[in-house]
């Protein structure tokens, strides 16, 4: 769609419609209201690195959304709660089928997603890098690229230094 | 750092458009100075609602540190209308893609967090609101916005109860979410992106 300019007549009436009322809208959460349980484990801009890493690994893969779900047999909507909810907590079970299609290491994506609490604050550190640097378009450029590859390797090596000290 | 561009405002009352200008990529401080320009008109209307002993309007509530917080990260834009010296209305979008909740799945939306206008331009709040076409002109700033960022024009947002009327004339209504205290969602599509914007031929 090419984006055009609304006519001055048009706005005209459609401010006249507008007249005044409230136009409020937030995602965000009110102060007052009733509080989601909270994240017992991993921080709001962790909980933002899990959603936008599993939108961008699927993405990566050149994965739709029903592929992922058929495949790792997790419902759609689930799905959708996953990538644009920052604050839903999946299933463990979950967790591990969504690692495994998206070959992702198991015990990082549990913190990431809630599930488990982080060994290390390096884990949490790149979280918070990759949540900051992420910037979301149909397809992903050279930048998000980087870094999605940048976090996967740290992902990676935590899985690996966990594995040596045990 | 913030650009700018032309746009315009009704002044309220009057089939008068006034020149106002959409300042896109607004810095926490900038946010920050608009709360703390609008907050003594809010606090005084909500001095008279308390003496009257009228309901206070939710968005009232929310935590500007939180909003300003997500400043810090690159996938928040925060925009609003300038006019006549004020910034007259806000707008926060999230530019990670989230799925239509209309028709087939994966066609992406820009979510808009947030999105309010100055106390002023109420009323409900005042006997004489100086703006009208503040949700209208943010509306044309998101769809922009949305187009920009490969989204097509398609918006989403969740509505507070008080302004689900002015969101259902241009948007589909695909009613209470659970995951956002019951609060009725909102989306338009790229064909009603191009009806609000060029109206019906």
């Amino acid at each position: 769609m090419k984006v055009v300019r609304m006519s001055d007549e048009l706005f005209l009436k459609r401010a006249a419609e507008e007249d005044g009322c409230m136009i409020s809208a937030v995602g965000l959460q009110p102060l007052h209201a009733k509080k989601a349980e909270p994240v017992q484990q991993a921080g709001e801009p962790v909980r933002f690195a899990f959603s936008t890493l599993i939108s961008y690994r699927r993405r990566a893969l050149r994965m739709t959304m029903e592929d992922v779900a058929q495949k790792a047999k997790v419902e759609l909507d689930e799905l959708l709660e996953i990538e644009e909810n920052s604050s839903y907590i999946p299933e463990v079970r979950t967790v591990h089928r969504l690692a495994d299609l998206l070959k992702l290491p198991i015990p990082q994506l549990l913190v990431l997603s809630g599930n488990a609490k982080a060994a290390t604050a390096e884990l949490t550190e790149a979280a918070v890098r990759f949540a900051a640097r992420s910037r979301a378009v149909e397809k992903l450029n050279p930048e998000q690229s980087d870094a999605l590859n940048e976090f996967v390797k740290v992902l990676v090596e935590q899985k690996e230094k966990e594995a040596k000290k045990k | 750092m913030s650009s700018r561009r032309k746009s315009r405002l009704k002044r309220a009352g009057k089939k008068e458009l006034v020149a106002a200008e959409i300042v896109d990529a607004l810095s926490k401080d900038e946010l920050l100075a608009t709360h703390l320009d609008w907050e003594p008109e809010r606090l005084q209307a909500l001095r008279e609602l308390l003496d009257a002993k009228e309901p206070w309007p939710e968005h009232w509530h929310w935590d500007w540190s939180k909003k300003a917080g997500l400043l810090d990260f690159m996938a928040y834009r925060c925009m609003g209308i300038e006019c006549e010296g004020r910034m007259q209305g806000l707008l926060m979008a999230s530019t990670i893609a989230r799925s239509s909740r209309v028709g087939p799945t994966g066609k992406a939306v820009l979510y808009v967090e947030y999105i309010e206008s100055a106390p002023w331009n109420l009323k409900d709040l005042v006997d004489e609101p100086k703006f009208s076409g503040v949700g209208i002109a943010l509306l044309e700033a998101a769809i922009e916005l949305s187009e920009e960022e490969g989204f097509g024009g398609r918006i989403g947002l969740h509505s507070l109860p008080q302004s689900e009327a002015f969101y259902r004339k241009y948007m589909t209504d695909l009613g209470p979410d659970p995951n956002h205290q019951g609060l009725h969602y909102f989306e338009m599509s790229a064909e009603q992106a191009r009806l609000f914007l060029e109206g019906r031929k």
